[in-house]
């Protein structure tokens, strides 16, 4: 009975929410939404906290979409992976809620904003909680809906519909992966449920498909693209640095914490499809290892406080991915969890920074910041450390697994792999530190009117941060040895495949690297070296590629976006007004016009023409007679 | 002797002259109701003669029933021609399309 | 089911009562407008009603056709007075009855010129609807088939936009054209088989070479009225002419008459012939998902996006008929059920907003939300069904029709995605630059939300799209039985 309450009080106070939204005052949204989130985490950890008195089981609802010889149910599935996620999601919602409800409260579309969350938070549930494809897709393009209405918030501003309608629309095309691989899954398989579909794995390993490849393959292949597009993989990410045209809290709920990740728990979910699919865990390996590396490089010579998070985010699922890739299911899972809490205290303190700083995003305007703000520039090295994962912050466990696993990997394309994860590691506390430096040291860039309006949040604004980053400090060290030692039974009954657990050690050179990134941060932005001159003089072309972020937006709009709408301006024109209408329509009225005028001559008025054509037929008709075959 | 392929090419060219004259004549209504009496009398010799060669008296008969029934076409005829007459003032029928639909 | 009452001429014969009230109203009464809409609303509303009643006292379980009224009419051809419902059509009765009444409420404002003829055609459009999906003789099926382009004719031709003329002799040609086949088709089948029964021709056994040539001159009457590519081109000229009611029953249920033939007469009695098109037919229902979808991408128009998206929808349709599977024949169906709610709503909406700022251009709209709000919730949701989205009616039909794609090829389901691609791009680009973004024009700002008899009708529209959504079943269940017959006879034939 817990189950169904946790996921369904967020939807009922969000429709609640939306039917008194109106007659109320904005803060009764507040509260209602906030306490449904607030009872949704309780019930969450109740089930979560107990680890060992996990019970797998589903509840069935209704019956959704019934399908030949089997039917799809609105169902609620439990399992360790899903409560994993429960907690994640609920926990982070909740405190985003808190936070909301403050750093919202001048805004006139509060309520709705409440609302909207709430039912994301809904959404998102629905979807860790599926059991199968089908609901996991409901879920799965819920959270995209409220997504795109959650970055499209300020619908006045253009470029928040453009970066709400774009995020839309590349998650679609991710989706067009899934429902392709739902479609062959069907086929194949029957059903659609994870639990029979992984039953009937065994049979249906040697199949083959005719553009070779093998079954296996083709199914994870599509699903990683539908993943890929939800969690910003390189090639559909493009819609993520965009989609922090929305409110900050919604950047650090839906864009750093929950929606983006669940690419990640759709392909652990799939884990025992993955094992047997290995052309398509190389594939996840290279994209992941490519963006990370890519969002990296974009990351450090970008000046927007929040798209530096958001590509730092990228970057991060990047290794959630080379985890994947490599055959580490319970370590992606376990920087998922890890990077859930330190990326929102993260963003929740850019929010707070952002806030201080009159709504300026620039960090090339802030600085000296650390005397005004100092709980906020507290909880941002609490996060960029357990980014960057210095010990015992939480993310040092989640990434430090990760990178060890990497180094075990064999193929040309784990090697790959190590490589970027160790240089991107060297990045990622580079560009941390730099955001840090350049809002919290150095000398002030702002206005005067603005540094002297500079003040910390309000209480409300700060428990939340306080609450993240305590997790961010301590929950690796809590959880790691229940994700990843595989002699703790912790995912038992989650179909989740294992791997070898993974032993720490302080002394790894591998976290050498961070604290270089750190010095060479220092050095630049404390100590002003002009390195970073030198790079924009001299090295010029990479500088602009990486500040235009690869330029992969322009590429796609030369070369998919501006070809489709010629082509659509072509069929119109062309296809449907010249060419159907031409040989359709038009034609044919205009050959019986004309036609019908050619014949009207004959009709000229004289007796005597009539009488010629009476005379010529009667003398047709004479061979007719006697001839023809009228009789 | 007279065969009765005569008596056909006669008719023939009879026949001929009155579709001729119905068609190239586009001035007098009068010349036109003559013509068909032509076509009429073409018919009428047709008539005589076959009953002449095959010893048959019907077509004789026939050639007087369409005697009599030209005698009464050309009188309405004519009398249409008159009443037209009267209204137009005219009996030529070079008034271009007034058939025309 | 023993039923003395005839109940389904009693239903059809509603709105001609209503038509002949309407008709013997004095005209020059100074409250023409006031008498005319009401009745016409009592009327409509009172046909919806006892169509509910009559889809209660349908019994799903059975697979054969039910109430069922049987009398001779023209014995020399073997032609009856015959109606009856199955599973399908009973469904397809309930959507032509609810939809007439929106109609009748949506053009409760915008229609002030010759109320009474207008309210008359309503009526005699919705007779000849219903008509056609209970005939069960195919003479009759024709009749109503055709009969029901006249009043929409009238339509169009009398209350629509400035090119009215045009676009209604555009569709009266070309679907007369395509259903003059039909005719030829229908004379063949009655030589045959000297009988024009619906239920004994889905039994008989057409020779091949007959199959094929039947088959033919019914598809292309069906593919024309459906519409499908490359006969489309009637369809937007249709709607962006057509006053708000004369698109909602155009979209909502005269595009399902194509869609029903073929369930209707196409596979049941033509199977062999089924299997020899059908890839053939596929192919050009994904061309027409591709193409409709696309050009609805560029287009500037309001009604004309809309559309050009029920030519993209009603692809789903065909793709899904002819892969000639139970699932997708079911997709099929219940997406031309959810197309008709979604684009009779949609176009509804549409027709609520051109009647306050008279223009259909795009461009000329943005943030629309500041002052009609409820009405922007209500268009998001419904865009949100035209997308496709899990838990609204579109999503499931649409996803099985894709599932039962595969089974025919891949490409199908890589093209027939690509286009749910596309409609989420020309669907938000639409709801985006009308309802968000800043007010440029002054018309626009003077906007009235939606209240009263209007909010009632879009509101419970929206409600029926998600419950259709949630719980698919409840209709499912309706026409199952009735599509497990079609199948039977498919797969008999392609065991053989």
């Amino acid at each position: 009975m817990i189950l169904p309450l946790i996921v369904f009080t967020p939807l009922f106070m969000a429709i609640l929410a939306w039917i008194i939204l109106p007659h109320f005052k904005p803060i009764s949204t507040h509260i209602l939404t906030t306490l449904g989130v607030g009872f949704s985490m309780i019930l969450s950890i109740i089930l979560f906290v107990p680890f060992f008195h996990f019970v797998p089981q589903t509840i069935e609802l209704f019956p959704w979409i019934p399908l030949e010889g089997y039917t799809t149910y609105w169902s609620l599935k439990f399992d360790p992976l899903v409560g994993v996620m429960l907690f994640v999601v609920t926990t982070v919602s909740f405190l985003v809620h808190v936070y909301s409800t403050e750093y919202m409260s001048h805004d006139q579309g509060s309520s709705r904003f409440m609302m909207l969350i709430s039912l994301f938070t809904f959404f998102m549930l629905f979807l860790v909680t599926a059991a199968d494809f089908l609901q996991l897709f409901c879920g799965w393009e819920g959270v995209g809906l409220c997504s795109y209405l959650l970055i499209g918030f300020w619908f006045h501003k253009d470029s928040a519909i453009e970066a709400a309608k774009k995020a839309f629309i590349v998650n679609r095309i991710g989706d067009l992966g899934l429902i392709i691989g739902m479609a062959v899954i069907y086929y194949y398989f029957g059903t659609l449920e994870f639990t029979q579909i992984f039953d009937k794995l065994p049979t249906m390993i040697n199949i083959s498909l005719p553009l070779g490849f093998s079954l296996m393959d083709f199914i994870t292949l599509m699903l990683f693209i539908g993943a890929m597009g939800k969690s910003a993989q390189f090639g559909l990410h493009v819609w993520l640095p965009d989609a922090m045209e929305g409110p900050t809290p919604v950047s650090a709920l839906i864009h750093a914490a929950t929606m983006v990740t669940a690419g990640v728990f759709l392909m652990v979910r799939c884990s025992p499809l993955l094992e047997l699919a290995p052309v398509t865990k190389d594939i996840i390996l290279l994209i992941g290892s490519i963006t990370a590396f890519f969002a990296a490089t974009i990351a450090i010579t970008q000046n927007d406080i929040k798209r530096i998070i958001a590509y730092s985010t990228c970057s991060q699922l990047g290794y959630m991915f080379m985890a994947i890739g490599s055959g580490f299911y319970t370590g992606a899972m376990f920087h998922l969890f890890t990077h859930a809490f330190f990326k929102a205290t993260l963003f929740l303190g850019a929010g707070s920074v952002i806030h201080a700083f009159s709504h300026e995003q620039n960090i090339k305007k802030m600085g000296d910041a650390f005397r005004h703000i100092p709980y906020t520039y507290a909880m941002m090295w609490i996060g960029s450390l357990a980014l960057i994962g210095c010990p015992p912050f939480s993310g040092f466990f989640s990434k430090e697994s990760i990178i060890h696993i990497l180094s075990h990997t064999s193929g040309s394309i784990g090697t790959f792999a190590y490589l970027v994860s160790l240089f991107v590691a060297f990045l990622t506390a580079f560009y941390a530190f730099r955001l840090i430096f350049l809002v919290f040291h150095g000398k002030s860039n702002a206005d005067d009117k603005v540094v002297a309006h500079i003040h910390e949040s309000p209480s409300l604004m700060l428990f939340p941060v306080i609450m993240l980053s305590i997790l961010a400090i301590f929950i690796g060290v809590m959880t790691y040895r229940l994700f990843l030692n595989p002699d703790v039974r912790f995912w038992v009954g989650s179909h989740v495949v294992l791997s070898p657990g993974v032993h720490y050690s302080l002394f790894d050179p591998v976290l050498l690297l961070p604290i270089l990134g750190i010095v060479l941060a220092w050095l630049i932005y404390i100590k002003e070296f002009p390195i970073n001159v030198f790079c924009k003089t001299h090295l010029t072309l990479i500088y602009e590629f990486l500040f235009t972020k690869w330029r992969i937006d322009e590429l796609y709009t030369v070369l998919i976006i501006n070809p489709i709408f010629s082509l659509a301006n072509i069929l119109w024109k062309m296809g449907d007004e010249k060419i159907i209408e031409g040989i359709g329509p038009k034609f044919l009225t205009q050959t019986t016009n004309y036609l019908g005028n050619k014949i009207k001559s004959l009709q000229t008025g004289y007796i005597s023409d009539y009488i010629i054509v009476i005379f010529i037929f009667l003398v047709l008709l004479i061979p007719l007679i006697f001839f023809g075959s009228y009789k | 002797m007279i065969e009765i392929t005569h008596f056909l090419v006669l008719a023939i060219i009879l026949f001929s002259l009155g579709v001729v004259g119905v068609i190239i004549n586009t001035h007098n209504l009068i010349v036109m109701l003559l013509s068909i009496e032509l076509i009429l009398l073409a018919a009428n010799l047709l008539f005589v003669s076959f009953s002449f060669f095959t010893q048959n008296v019907e077509g004789q008969m026939f050639s007087m029933f369409l005697l009599a029934i030209s005698a009464a076409e050309a009188a309405i005829g004519l009398s249409i021609i008159l009443a037209y007459f009267k209204a137009k003032g005219t009996i030529s029928i070079n008034q271009k399309d007034q058939m025309k639909g | 089911m023993s039923n003395t009452l005839p109940l389904l001429t009693i239903l059809w014969a509603m709105p001609l009562m209503g038509f002949l009230g309407i008709f013997l109203m004095q005209k020059n009464l100074k409250n023409a407008l006031d008498n005319s809409r009401n009745l016409a609303l009592f009327v409509s509303c009172a046909t919806f009603l006892f169509s509910v009643a009559i889809f209660f006292q349908f019994d799903s379980r059975l697979d054969i056709f039910q109430l069922v009224e049987k009398y001779s009419w023209l014995p020399m051809i073997g032609m009856r007075y015959h109606l009856g419902v199955d599973g399908i059509s009973i469904c397809f009765v309930l959507l032509s009855t609810f939809m007439s009444l929106i109609a009748v409420i949506s053009s409760f404002h915008s229609i002030k010129t010759h109320p009474k003829t207008f309210y008359m055609n309503i009526l005699i459009l919705e007779f000849m609807l219903i008509g056609s999906f209970i005939s069960l003789d195919m003479i009759m099926f024709f009749i109503f088939f055709e009969g029901s382009l006249i009043p929409m004719f009238m339509i169009i031709g009398l209350w629509g936009g400035e090119n009215r003329v045009y676009a209604s002799f555009k569709i009266v040609l070309y679907t007369l054209t395509g259903s003059i086949l039909m005719l030829i088709a229908i004379v063949a089948i009655s030589f045959q088989m000297g009988s024009t029964s619906i239920k004994l021709a889905s039994h008989f056994n057409f020779s091949m070479d007959s199959q094929h040539f039947l088959f033919l001159a019914f598809f292309i009457s069906f593919a024309v009225k459906t519409p499908m590519i490359p006969v489309h081109t009637w369809l937007p000229d249709a709607h962006v002419q057509a006053p708000a009611a004369g698109s909602i029953l155009l979209a909502a249920v005269l595009l399902k008459l194509g869609g029903y033939g073929f369930l209707r007469f196409s596979l049941p009695m033509f199977p062999e012939a089924c299997y020899t098109f059908a890839p053939f037919i596929q192919g050009l229902s994904v061309v027409a998902i591709i193409y409709a979808s696309l050009v609805a991408l560029a287009q500037t128009d309001l009604k004309k996006v809309i559309a050009y998206s029920s030519i993209a929808h009603m692809g789903y349709v065909t793709l899904g008929i002819f892969s000639l599977k139970h699932e997708g024949i079911t997709g099929a169906m219940y997406q031309m059920l959810s197309h008709g709610v979604i684009s009779g709503a949609l176009f509804m909406c549409v027709g609520i907003l051109y009647h306050q700022t008279h223009t259909r251009e795009i461009k000329e709209y943005g943030g629309v939300v500041g002052s009609m709000p409820d009405f922007t919730v209500l268009f998001f949701l419904l865009t949100l069904g035209a997308i496709g989205l899990p838990g609204t009616s579109g999503f499931v039909g649409e996803i099985l029709v894709l599932l039962s794609a595969y089974s025919s090829s891949l490409w199908l389901v890589v093209c027939a995605g690509g286009g749910i691609i596309l409609g989420a791009v020309y669907s938000l680009t639409l709801f985006g630059r009308i309802f968000w973004g800043q007010i440029h024009n002054k018309k626009v700002k003077e906007l009235v939300d939606i209240q009263g008899i209007e909010k009632i009708a879009l509101v419970s529209l929206v409600l029926i799209m998600l419950v259709m959504g949630v719980y698919p079943k409840m209709l499912m269940r309706v026409f199952d039985n009735s599509i497990k017959d079609i199948t039977s006879i498919l797969e008999g034939i392609s065991y053989e």
